[in-house]
């Protein structure tokens, strides 16, 4: 059919469809394709606008504004962790950085041990992630297109023995421009907004962009109707304007942290389990500043990755080792400095290498409440809150001294950590300090750009949010999850895939109702 | 042992009510920032109904001292029009983030806060810029937690915003993007057409 957006309606609607989603990213978007080339009516409702690639200008304070949740500014409660998440038609695969890897089959089984999943398992997703990598062109990247930022990384962990391999991207014909972040202008990230959206409107689904879902009402055990308010797409205020869609199947797919609070805002949250247990792959930053030019802004934002410290033993929080782009913007943002000082930090910028480390969070079996909690403010749009326990403080050491020594191992001439007060070292033997140094709440920034949990599946009704055979909610006959929110843990790598996956099965359950 | 990196429940929502005091504090404190006069910038713009004058004076206050002016090519966030920017920015916001943004510009503002915590007696934009850049950083430095968020949000969106700026990315080193037409023009085969699946009015 065709995608719409806040300003083709002038009028209060109610309209009507075979399935209604809510939500246009990685879940969503798998979820409408299939079912629409099914024949099913799909309505998909989208809070963030329609930003095709005609409309990218690769400004930094721009795309954040336009394509990001909270203008770019999304964070806990305590300002401690940054969020980068996604907002518009695709979701946040429009802005990521296109890093694919499927779900570690020891996580896997994990869900199944300790949360009793009983659906996606290695094999059941296996089908699922060959179609999906084939559809999006998912493919190994070679070590000769690296560029420098991730040079660092491959040579210092190449130069410590520790473990690391060329990873894998969706991309066609990738250019190597390195704005990801900001929207691919040329289409070859393989994105939904490029791939199964169009498929799914081709096939005859409608989606209604600049389309915020207030609530979900019902009655009984059924969900009845989707109430969206409408944004304007140039102003992105409310514009008067609400669009409801009656259906006799609702799909959720806003994401971490989205899924949740409307779930809340909808008061449909009797075991109190919503928007628990959400999971943010909290990452340590370290700047290693080289003799050399870096231009961390120059070439794809991901090449490498190294899994060496996924496994620290019993009672440790396990990490992953990558690269992260570095643009001014979001290097200014993401510190603590100001003025004169903050200026001379920027000086640096392309000398600048930036390693981060993607923290396992959501694996401590003695903690029930791991991660962070969603709740509402008092205008019902999500805060987040997340809990800091001495674990996940050791984990945040250990990554940024590993990151540190990986910067110097590739011949940084000095490093930095992103804290309030702060924290450089000017030769390895410094890092003998790290013990020292505070990673308290407040005391070090953190950064995220991957949400998942809030909804977790599971088979056990009192203490997850949908049923892990179906992702049907437990208490909704009609009404379902799909996205990164039903994750139980953190998927510990770049999640895109994990949710295709899981979306793509779930796609399935969804055709034999 | 688990801490909630929110202890006390505190959240930005919450920034004035706790950490810093009992709410009944806090209304004073607002009460107090509507008594003393806020020194308004010659010209001053607001994007209407969403900061008021005297909000839209401490949000410049605060720029101005985040990014400010360091000499020729060097041009402050007020200089670009940082404060009316982001006022924009602010005004297609949620009204759970409005009103957040506003209590943190309430609560640096309020000579009441900074007596309480024995640094002034005078409203934020009162203050000579390095008397102001010193309680900036008693915010960053700060043992509450409240304080330390309110320096974090209003400095990552002043800094973020300002470093954005093509007119500051000489600053960084930064030669900006590459040539959009020219890339779409070498790539113009993949490119997706999204005409014939776009909606009518």
């Amino acid at each position: 059919m065709a995608i719409y957006t806040g300003k083709m309606l002038t009028s209060d609607q109610t309209i009507s469809a075979d399935v209604c989603i809510v939500g246009s990213g990685a879940g969503g978007a798998v979820v409408a394709e299939r079912l629409a080339k099914a024949g099913k009516r799909v309505v998909v409702l989208e809070e963030g606008g329609f930003n095709p690639s005609a409309s990218f200008d690769l400004l930094e304070r721009n795309a954040y504004a336009r394509m990001y949740q909270d203008k770019g500014g999304r964070a806990t409660a305590d300002g401690s962790i940054t969020i980068l998440q996604g907002r518009g038609v695709g979701g946040t695969t429009v802005v990521n950085w296109t890093t694919c890897f499927r779900t570690p089959d020891w996580v896997l089984d994990h869900w199944a041990e300790h949360h009793g999943v009983q659906g996606p398992s290695s094999e059941v997703l296996r089908p699922h992630f060959e179609s999906l990598e084939k559809r999006l062109s998912v493919h190994r990247m070679q070590l000769s297109q690296v560029n420098r930022n991730n040079r660092v990384l491959w040579d210092g962990c190449k130069a410590l023995g520790y473990e690391v391999e060329l990873l894998q991207r969706n991309v066609k014909r990738c250019a190597h421009t390195g704005y990801c972040g900001m929207g691919c202008p040329i289409d070859a990230k393989q994105s939904m907004l490029t791939t199964l959206i169009p498929d799914a409107v081709t096939a005859g689904a409608e989606v209604y962009a600049n389309a915020a879902v207030e609530v979900v009402t019902g009655e009984g055990r059924r969900i009845q109707k989707a109430v969206a308010r409408l944004r304007d797409p140039e102003s992105d205020r409310p514009n008067g304007i609400t669009l409801t869609v009656e259906a006799p199947l609702f799909v959720l797919s806003c994401g971490g942290i989205n899924t949740p609070a409307l779930l809340q805002r909808s008061g449909l949250n009797r075991n109190g389990r919503t928007g628990k247990r959400t999971f943010l792959h909290p990452a340590p930053i370290v700047v290693g500043v080289h003799e050399g030019l870096i231009e961390g802004f120059v070439g794809s934002p991901q090449y490498v990755a190294s899994h060496a410290f996924a496994h620290r033993g019993e009672g440790r929080m396990g990490y992953m080792l990558e690269a992260a782009p570095v643009f001014p913007a979001q290097f200014a943002s993401g510190v603590f400095s100001m003025g004169l000082e903050l200026q001379s930090q920027l000086a640096d910028l392309p000398h600048m290498s930036v390693g981060i480390a993607l923290l396992h969070d959501g694996f401590d079996l003695h903690s029930p409440d791991e991660g962070a909690t969603v709740s509402l403010l008092e205008d019902g749009s999500p805060q987040l809150s997340y809990a800091w326990s001495a674990r996940f403080e050791e984990a945040l050491r250990d990554a940024a001294r590993r990151l540190a020594m990986v910067q110097f191992a590739a011949g940084a001439k000095s490093t930095q950590l992103s804290h309030t007060r702060r924290v450089a070292f000017s030769s390895p033997q410094e890092l003998d300090r790290m013990d020292r140094v505070p990673f308290g709440p407040g005391a070090v920034g953190v950064y995220s750009a991957h949400v998942m949990g809030g909804c977790a599946m599971g088979s056990n009704a009192a203490n997850s949010v949908v049923d892990s055979s179906s992702l049907r909610h437990h208490e909704f006959d009609n009404l379902f999850v799909v996205d990164g929110s039903v994750l139980p843990t953190a998927a510990t790598v770049n999640p895109q895939m994990t949710i295709y996956g899981i979306s793509s099965w779930a796609a399935d359950g969804l055709l034999n109702l | 042992m688990v801490r909630d990196g929110n202890s006390n429940r505190w959240s930005r929502r919450t920034i004035l009510g706790v950490g810093l005091a009992s709410g009944a504090f806090s209304a004073y404190a607002l009460l107090c920032v509507h008594l003393q006069p806020t020194r308004l910038r010659r010209g001053a713009a607001s994007e209407p109904g969403v900061l008021s004058a005297s909000e839209f004076a401490v949000l410049s206050a605060v720029a101005d001292r985040i990014c400010p002016d360091l000499g020729p090519g060097n041009p402050g966030a007020l200089a670009l029009g940082g404060p009316e920017m982001l006022t924009k920015l602010i005004a297609s916001s949620s009204a759970g983030l409005v009103k957040q943004l506003k209590q943190a510009l309430a609560v640096l503002e309020s000579p009441v806060v900074g007596l309480l915590t024995g640094e002034r007696i005078r409203p934020f934009t009162q203050l000579a810029p390095a008397e102001q850049d010193a309680v900036l950083h008693s915010f960053r430095y700060s043992s509450l937690p409240p304080k330390r968020a309110i320096y974090r949000a209003l400095r990552n969106m002043v800094a973020g915003y300002y470093y954005g700026d093509p007119r500051v990315w000489h600053v960084s080193g930064y030669g900006g993007p590459p040539q959009r037409d020219l890339l779409r023009a070498a790539y113009r085969d993949q490119l997706v057409d999204y005409s014939p699946l776009q909606g009518e009015g």
